[in-house]
C-alpha cells in the first residue's frame, strides 16, 4: 500500500503535459494574391531584380489563411509561420499532430527541438583603454588591410546588413555608434522573442557586434562597414535558462529579406541540444535550409564557426554548416593562427567550413565602455563589415560571386584548411592598384634512404615575398590611418610567419594539416603520415605549392 | 677544456632545430570525422556518465517505525557510474554502479533508548555505507539532439552494505571524565541489521540534472527480539527524496 501511494505521489515527477513544439508544412498556396511591391522594401526588389529572382516567386507569398484556421482550432497554438517554408509553428500534443498528419493539407510535421543557441562570446571590460588595447583595435581591421579600403571610400555605403543577435544594451549610449544613429543608419528594429521594435536591451553582446561591424572610437574604426545601413533583430534569449526557438531565425531571415537586407551577420549557432554532429550536413536542420533560401534571395549570409573547437562537439554547429553560408573562423591575434575555442570543420558531408577566418578577439564598445570580446562571435562581423566594402565596390556582383572573390581574397588561399578556411581576407586583393608578386618561397622534397617529404625553403625568394606584401607607401599620408598603417606594415614584416601544409585526400577531402613555425635555417620534415595518391599543399609566406606525393617521389627517383 | 661549450652549443642547436619541427597545430581530419558515427553520447547507442547525488530520508513514520529527527539531518549521497543503452527516441535500458552512504539521526526518547542498553543518549546516528547495484527503464520526452533530454526513470536498486556504524553521543559531566563534556560510542559491524537493501527508485532528469524518490522495499533490522526490549526492532523511514548532478563521460581526446 505504501509503495502504491509513493508511485502515485512520485511518478507524475517526471511527466509534465507533453505539448510539444512542431514545424507543420503546407501543400499549397492556391488561391493566394501577393503584391511584391507592398510587400518588400525596394532594396529587396532591387536585389531580386539584379539575382535575376521572379518578383512573384511562390516562397514569397504569404500563407493560406484558410489552413491556418483550421490549424489553430486543432492544436494548442500557433506561435510563427515561414513563408519560404509555406509552415507555420506550432504547439501540441502527439494526439493533436495525429489529427493534423491526416489534414490533406499538411505535406509534413517535423518535431522542433526546444533549447539554448550559442551565443557565445567572453567580454572582459578594460578598466584603462590603453595603447596595447589600441593596438588591438586597430588590428582587427587591418588584419584584413581595412586602410586600403578607407582610401578609396569604400566603407558599406549602400549596402544594408542584417544582425541578429541577443540584444544591443547600450548601443544608444554609447558614442562609437552615434555617427551610425545621427545619420539614420539604423533603418529598422525588431524583437522576434517579445513581438516588439525595441531592441536595445537585454544584453550587450549585439553592440560588441556592432562595434565589428560600424563602431568608431577615437576616430578609428573597430568595423570596415561604418557608412553601412543596418538593420537590427533579437533573435535569442541570452540567458541559458530561456528556452528559444530556431523559428525566432528562420522568421529574422524572412524579416531581414522584405526590409531589404544585402548581408545578414549572425553570431549564433545549434550544437548538441538541437543536433547531432553527424546531422550538421547542411541539409538537415531548419536554419540551415533557410540560410540556404537566404542565399537563393540573394542575400550573403555571414555566420561565425563557433566556439566548441575545445569542446567535445568540435565542429562548425548549424547554421554555419550551410554550404551557402559564409562560415568564419576565429584568429588568435597575438600567433595569427586558429583561436583554440574557434570550431573546426569540415561538415559531416565533407564540405570545407570555415571559408574565411578573422580576429577571434577584438575590442567592443558599448555603454562608453570598451571591453575585449572574445569568440566567433566577433570574427564574423568583422569579415560582414569587409564584405559590405566589396559590395560597393562591385554592386553588380551576384551574392555567389562575392561569396566566391571574398573566399579567393583569403591571405591563404588557394591553400585552405579546416581552421583557418582560406585565412583572413585581404582589400588588396580587390583593388587594382596593389598586386602581390607570387614568387616561390618553398618546395617540396623527398629523402629516398629515410622515406620523408620536406619542406625547403627557396631562401633567394624570401626577401622579394615580404615586401611585395607591404603596400603603396603613398598610403601613408592619410592623417587619421597612420597609426594604422604603421601596424599594418609591421604586422606584415615582423609577424611570426608559418608553413601550413596539408594532404588532400582522392575525394577531394583533406587527409590532415598541419602548420609549423617557419624557421628558415632548416627545412620541415612532414610528421603526418601521407600516401602516394595524396596532393600535397603548403602555404609560406603568400606562395602555396602543390604537387601529388607521386610526382615528389618521382622527380627524386629521376634527380638520382 | 672547450669541448663542453661546443657540447652545450650543439644540443642547443639540436633542441632549437627539433623544436622547428613540431608542429605548432595538427590534425588528423580522417580521424575526427569518424567521431561524427561515435556511438557513445548522451543520445546515441552507449552512455556512460559519472552522478552525485544527495537526498534527505523522509521524516514519514508510521506507528511501528522508528522515529527519526525531522531536521534533514537523516540524509544520503551517492557518487557512482550510469550506462544508458538506447533502444530507441523513448526507451532506453541501463545500469548503475555505486557507493551510497546513508544515516538516520534517530530521534531519541527519553523513555526509550533503543540500542543502548538502558543508558540514555543524547543523539544516535545509524549510518550505512554501500556498494550498490541497480537497473532502470528510461521514458524520453521530445525531440533532443545529442542530449539525455528530458527523462524519466523507473529503477530498481540493490545494495550490499560493506559498513554499518551506530555512533551514540551523551553529554557528560566534564569533571567526572577527565575535562570530557561528550562521550561517543561508536559500534561498528552491526550484527542486526541486514547486509542486503533493496529500493524502488522514480527519478526524473533534465540534462545533467534529475531529482529522485526512491522507496526502501528491504528492512533494515533483522527481524528478531533478541535486541530491543523483546520485540522487534521498529523499521526506520523508507522514502528518500534528493537531486543528482551527472557528469557527462566524453570517451574521445578533443585536443587531436
Amino acid at each position: 500500500m505504501r509503495f502504491i501511494i509513493f508511485i502515485l505521489l512520485f511518478f507524475p515527477l517526471g511527466i509534465t503535459a507533453q505539448v510539444e513544439k512542431y514545424w507543420v508544412f503546407f501543400t499549397d498556396k492556391d488561391g493566394v494574391e501577393f503584391d511584391p511591391y507592398s510587400y518588400f522594401d525596394q532594396k529587396a526588389i532591387e536585389r531580386r531584380v539584379k539575382e535575376n529572382i521572379d518578383l512573384y516567386d511562390l516562397s514569397d507569398f504569404p500563407l493560406k489563411e484558410t489552413y491556418i484556421i483550421e490549424m489553430e482550432q486543432h492544436c494548442s497554438g500557433i506561435s510563427g509561420r515561414s513563408r519560404w517554408f509555406n509552415a507555420v509553428a506550432c504547439f501540441a500534443t502527439k494526439e493533436q499532430i495525429d489529427t493534423l498528419r491526416k489534414f490533406p493539407f499538411v505535406s509534413r510535421i517535423d518535431a522542433m527541438t526546444h533549447g539554448e543557441a550559442v551565443l557565445s562570446g567572453m567580454e572582459n571590460t578594460i578598466p584603462d583603454f590603453d595603447s596595447f588595447d589600441k593596438q588591438l583595435m586597430i588590428d582587427q581591421t587591418e588584419s584584413m588591410q581595412y586602410s586600403l579600403f578607407h582610401t578609396k571610400g569604400l566603407t558599406g555605403k549602400g549596402v544594408r546588413i542584417a544582425v541578429f543577435d541577443g540584444g544591443y544594451k547600450g548601443f544608444t549610449a554609447d558614442n562609437s555608434f552615434k555617427r551610425l544613429i545621427d545619420n539614420n543608419q539604423i533603418r529598422a528594429t525588431y524583437d522576434f522573442v517579445l513581438k516588439k521594435r525595441f531592441v536595445f536591451s537585454f544584453h550587450n553582446h549585439g553592440s560588441h557586434v556592432m562595434s565589428c561591424l560600424a563602431g568608431v572610437y577615437e576616430n578609428l574604426q573597430m568595423g570596415c562597414a561604418i557608412d553601412a545601413q543596418f538593420l537590427l533583430a533579437r533573435t535569442e534569449q541570452v540567458l541559458s535558462e530561456n528556452k528559444i526557438e530556431e523559428e525566432n531565425w528562420v522568421a529574422s531571415l524572412e524579416w531581414a529579406d522584405k526590409n531589404g537586407a544585402d548581408i545578414i551577420n549572425s553570431s549564433l549557432g545549434y550544437t548538441d541540444r538541437f543536433y547531432f554532429r553527424s546531422e550538421m550536413d547542411g541539409q538537415t536542420s531548419m536554419i540551415s535550409k533557410a540560410a540556404n533560401m537566404a542565399a537563393y534571395k540573394g542575400i550573403l549570409v555571414v555566420n561565425s564557426a563557433g566556439n566548441e573547437g575545445g569542446s567535445y562537439w568540435e565542429i562548425v554547429a548549424a547554421p554555419a554548416d550551410a554550404e551557402s553560408v559564409l562560415t568564419i573562423g576565429g584568429i588568435n591575434p597575438r600567433t595569427r593562427l586558429h583561436s583554440d575555442f574557434s570550431s573546426y570543420g569540415p561538415t559531416s558531408d565533407k564540405r570545407m567550413k570555415p571559408n574565411l577566418a578573422a580576429f577571434g578577439e577584438a575590442i567592443g564598445s558599448s555603454a562608453e565602455k570598451r571591453e575585449v570580446a572574445t569568440g566567433t562571435s566577433f570574427s564574423s562581423p568583422l569579415v560582414a563589415g569587409f564584405a559590405a566594402c566589396v559590395k560597393q565596390l562591385h554592386p553588380e556582383w551576384t551574392v555567389q560571386k562575392l561569396f566566391s572573390e571574398l573566399e579567393k581574397s583569403g591571405n591563404l588561399y588557394p591553400y585552405f584548411d579546416y581552421a583557418h578556411g582560406y585565412g583572413i581576407p585581404q582589400a588588396s586583393y580587390f583593388l587594382d592598384s596593389i598586386k602581390n608578386v607570387m614568387t616561390p618561397t618553398i618546395r617540396f622534397s623527398y629523402d629516398v634512404e629515410s622515406d620523408n617529404i620536406s619542406i625547403e625553403f627557396i631562401k633567394a625568394n624570401l626577401q622579394d615575398s615580404i615586401l611585395s606584401h607591404i603596400p603603396n607607401d603613398s598610403l601613408l599620408t592619410i592623417t587619421d590611418h597612420n597609426l594604422a598603417m604603421d601596424s599594418l606594415i609591421s604586422n606584415q614584416v615582423n609577424r611570426r610567419r608559418y608553413v601550413y601544409v596539408h594532404g588532400q585526400g582522392e575525394d577531394g577531402v583533406l587527409d590532415f594539416y598541419e602548420v609549423y613555425e617557419g624557421k628558415e635555417m632548416s627545412g620541415i620534415t612532414l610528421r603526418a603520415n601521407w600516401s602516394q595518391s595524396q596532393i600535397l599543399r603548403a602555404h609560406y609566406n603568400g606562395f602555396t605549392i602543390e604537387k601529388r606525393v607521386s610526382e615528389i617521389i618521382l622527380n627524386k627517383e629521376d634527380e638520382d | 677544456m672547450k669541448i663542453r661549450p661546443m657540447l652545450y652549443f650543439i644540443l642547443i642547436l639540436w633542441a632549437t632545430s627539433s623544436i622547428g619541427q613540431q608542429p605548432v597545430l595538427e590534425k588528423n581530419v580522417r580521424e575526427q570525422l569518424k567521431r561524427n558515427d561515435d556511438n557513445w553520447g548522451p543520445n546515441t547507442q552507449h552512455f556512460l556518465s559519472g552522478q552525485l547525488g544527495y537526498g534527505i530520508i523522509l521524516p514519514i513514520n508510521t506507528n511501528d517505525s522508528m522515529a527519526i529527527r525531522d531536521n534533514q539531518s537523516s540524509n544520503h549521497w551517492h557518487l557512482g557510474w550510469r550506462y544508458k543503452l538506447k533502444l530507441n527516441n523513448t526507451f532506453a535500458l541501463g545500469m548503475d554502479v555505486q557507493y551510497q552512504r546513508q544515516q538516520f539521526r534517530i530521534k531519541q526518547n527519553k523513555t526509550l533508548s533503543i540500542f543502548s542498553e538502558g543508558v540514555e543518549y543524547d543523539k544516535q546516528r545509524l549510518i550505512f555505507n554501500a556498494a550498490g547495484l541497480g537497473t532502470y527503464l528510461r521514458l524520453n520526452f521530445g525531440k533532443r539532439g545529442n542530449r539525455l533530454g528530458h527523462y524519466l526513470d523507473v529503477a530498481g536498486e540493490m545494495n550490499y552494505v560493506f559498513a554499518s556504524r551506530l555512533k551514540s553521543q551523551k553529554k557528560v559531566d566534564a569533571t567526572q571524565n577527565n575535562g570530557s563534556e561528550k562521550v561517543t560510542l561508536i559500534q561498528s559491524d552491526l550484527n542486526y541489521t541486514r547486509s542486503i537493501q533493496s529500493f524502488a527508485v522514480i527519478r526524473s532528469g533534465w540534462d545533467k540534472i534529475a531529482i529522485f524518490a526512491k522507496y526502501r522495499f528491504s528492512d533494515i533490522f533483522i527481524r528478531s527480539n533478541d535486541f530491543y526490549q523483546n520485540q522487534p526492532i521498529p523499521e526506520l523511514p523508507i522514502i528518500t527524496v534528493g537531486i543528482e548532478f551527472s557528469n557527462w563521460y566524453v570517451p574521445y581526446n578533443t585536443q587531436r
